[in-house]
């Protein structure tokens, strides 16, 4: 009930915004850096051992440095890049180490290591980039700009390398397993239809809300090797992750209009 | 007469910088002996491996030997205008170095009691023990062919044998280590009497 009377403020002074008499030129090239917060909506079934190494499943911050754009009319085109630092949350090596548990625990004693162990920004300083481009469509209405998109792009997907070393309970025997794969981080087309709201205090500057949400395919494999710490056999297998993946990314930010 | 001081400057400050690039300490370089040998019973059925004098299951049965070293000397190096250091990059190496004076030429592990029936009283059971070395169990071989890798700077060295083929029947066990160093001495060792279960 008390949030009432401040809905009505706010719906009156849109309201007010949105059918004065425009006094500011139609945005036409800008630039629109923000910063704001990556959520999951669906992501990576971690149901075995290298899919915990995985960087998907988790909540991120990004910063987008670069975002430019240009309208003729109200149709435009525009460019962004958006990065995330590479962290590497407890959860994902619990996850790991309890599933190497389930399915070695058993007979072996197991010795865990993997770059989510160590110091994964030592391992694995590059960032988190997503990247996209395409037209976009806007409406001005005096001080609100409502500007909508649908880009394509690329998502870039960190993938942690683990071993464990198994030491069988009451024998000399030893493995060594790791799982790794061909590239630390792998990009992945995705399809990003966005949304801002913006609110011009100014001629050449908006303050944005912004709604952004990824759609892309990740395929990933990791090399599972095997190796007989006695007779140095190898066996090596593969374990293939083809996944449509989707994120929702919020932020908050503004936008200079140069002209 | 400018020329000339400019060049007795440039050469002061060139020899300054060679000397200072240089600057290093002359190594120490420091010789040891193997001293003496001591040879345990190795329980290696949990996590890590223990000494143990209780029954130990055959199949993770191993030998622990402990080898004791003795430091020789302790010389500097003779004085060099010319250090060793790299005077491109003022890189000095290590302030010590230390190295065996002799080297193993061979490690032989004979049976106390009757191992099996292909390795009677006396027999040299070596090749069913092996050493672990960088995560892959290797032939003993490999501590003659590459002594440098366990033989580094402390007192006391640790070598770790494992049994990878053991006896058929439970019954109590012992075994006798010799070591053939290169100045025909040799240094022994005998585990005491355990169960193998």
């Amino acid at each position: 009930m008390n949030r009432l009377p401040l809905l009505l403020i706010l719906l009156s002074v849109l309201q007010s915004a949105t059918f004065a008499q425009s006094e500011y030129k139609p945005i036409r090239f800008f630039y629109r850096p923000s910063v704001g917060a990556v959520f999951p909506t669906r992501s990576f079934p971690t149901k075995d051992i290298p899919s915990n190494l995985i960087g998907t499943a988790f909540h991120n911050i990004y910063f987008q440095p670069f975002a430019l754009g240009f309208f003729y009319r109200n149709i435009g085109i525009e460019g962004q890049v958006m990065l995330s630092p590479a962290l590497n949350p407890q959860n994902r090596r619990d996850h790991f180490a309890k599933e190497i548990g389930l399915k070695y625990g058993n007979k072996y004693y197991t010795s865990i290591s993997s770059g989510s162990m160590d110091d994964y920004m030592n391992d694995n300083p590059d960032p988190i980039v997503r990247g996209s481009a395409g037209p976009s469509y806007k409406i001005e209405r005096n001080c609100l700009v409502f500007i909508g998109r649908m880009m394509v792009g690329v998502v870039s997907i960190t993938s942690d390398w683990g071993s464990v070393r198994l030491k069988e309970k009451g024998t000399n025997e030893l493995l060594n397993v790791r799982w790794d794969t061909q590239y630390p981080t792998k990009d992945c087309f995705s399809f990003h239809p966005s949304l801002t709201f913006a609110y011009r205090v100014s001629r050449r500057i908006t303050f944005n809300l912004d709604l952004d949400s990824w759609f892309y395919k990740a395929d990933i494999t990791y090399k599972e090797t095997t190796r007989n710490a006695l007779s140095g056999n190898v066996t090596t297998n593969q374990y293939r992750y083809s996944h449509f993946m989707s994120d929702l990314s919020a932020a908050m930010g503004i936008m200079i209009i140069f002209k | 007469m400018k020329k000339k001081i400019s060049l007795i400057f440039l050469i002061a400050f060139t020899t300054q910088l060679i000397i200072a690039c240089c600057d290093c300490h002359e190594p120490y370089k420091n010789e040891y002996k193997f001293e003496y040998l001591s040879a345990f019973n190795l329980d290696n059925s949990e996590a890590n491996s223990v000494i143990s004098e209780s029954p130990i299951p055959r199949n993770a049965y191993g030998i622990k030997l402990q080898l004791g070293l003795r430091e020789l000397s302790l010389d500097r190096n003779h004085f060099s205008l010319f250090s060793q250091a790299n005077a491109m990059c003022c890189l000095c190496g290590a302030d010590t170095t230390i190295t065996p004076r002799d080297t193993i030429t061979s490690l032989k592990i004979t049976t106390i009691n009757r191992f099996d029936d292909n390795h009677l009283k006396g027999s040299d059971v070596t090749e069913l023990f092996k050493v672990l070395r960088h995560g892959n169990y290797v032939g003993i071989d490999s501590i003659i062919a590459h002594p440098d890798i366990y033989f580094k700077r402390t007192e006391t060295e640790f070598i770790e044998l494992y049994l990878f083929t053991p006896p058929r029947e439970a019954d109590e066990y012992s075994f006798k280590v010799d070591l053939a160093i290169s100045n025909d001495t040799h240094l022994s060792a005998q585990t005491s009497a355990v169960n193998l279960k």
